[in-house]
């Protein structure tokens, strides 16, 4: 189960990772930076999982949640602040 | 096993194959959709139902309490954090007139503000109408 989710995950960031790179609108690069984040995220998780390390759970995946959703609130604000066209 | 043990263990199952069926599906579905909100839209189903499904299939798997906690944790806190910055994504991409099935929110305004412009003056006529019969 958790070596099914880890191929599924590790497919869908890479995948997203192009996209991020070769994206040309700004919102669609937000949107899979988002994507990819989540999914590193839950790739480490399961990976944690997968090798008995779930202490690490605690210490490692819960404060990459929360900065991942700090990422992405200071890239939006920081593209509104600089984009004259918003 | 047990009954119960059986039970647990083809229900997580089911969660398992149904999340990743949804996170699949999503994930083409944000590659192959050109639409923003449409794309924006697969992200969320992904992140809300396919993410959750599969912890919770995993937290049911494994049998420990502590771990089953740490995951379902994991999982409202994913379910929140995508509900807010979806929102906020999403609010600010309509006040930047990103388009949606081809119409930004200023043509939008624009054409809802024209057609109740026809509406009223239709209305003025029908008016008019009466009062000359």
């Amino acid at each position: 189960m958790v070596i099914f989710s880890l191929v599924l995950f590790l497919f869908i960031s890479i995948i997203n990772l192009f996209y991020i790179i070769r994206s040309n609108e700004y919102f669609t690069r937000i949107l899979s930076l988002y994507y990819f984040l989540m999914n590193i995220v839950v790739l480490l998780l399961f990976y944690f999982i997968y090798s008995n390390k779930f202490a690490l759970i605690v210490n490692i995946i819960f404060p990459i949640l929360i900065i991942n959703m700090a990422i992405i609130l200071l890239f939006i604000k920081n593209g509104i602040d600089k984009d004259d066209s918003f | 096993m047990t009954l119960f043990n059986w039970i647990l263990f083809i229900f997580s199952w089911l969660l398992f194959f149904a999340g990743f069926f949804v996170t699949f599906a999503c994930f083409f579905g944000f590659v192959r959709f050109s639409d923003f909100f449409v794309r924006v839209h697969a992200i969320k189903i992904s992140n809300i139902y396919g993410i959750s499904f599969i912890l919770l299939g995993v937290a049911i798997n494994s049998r420990d309490i502590i771990t089953f906690f740490q995951l379902f944790v994991i999982c409202i806190f994913n379910i929140l954090s995508t509900l807010a910055i979806i929102h906020s994504i999403c609010r600010i991409a309509l006040n930047a007139n990103i388009e949606h099935a081809g119409i930004s929110r200023r043509k939008y305004n624009e054409l809802i503000a024209e057609n109740e412009r026809i509406e009223a003056e239709k209305q003025i006529q029908e008016k008019i109408n009466q009062n000359k019969k």
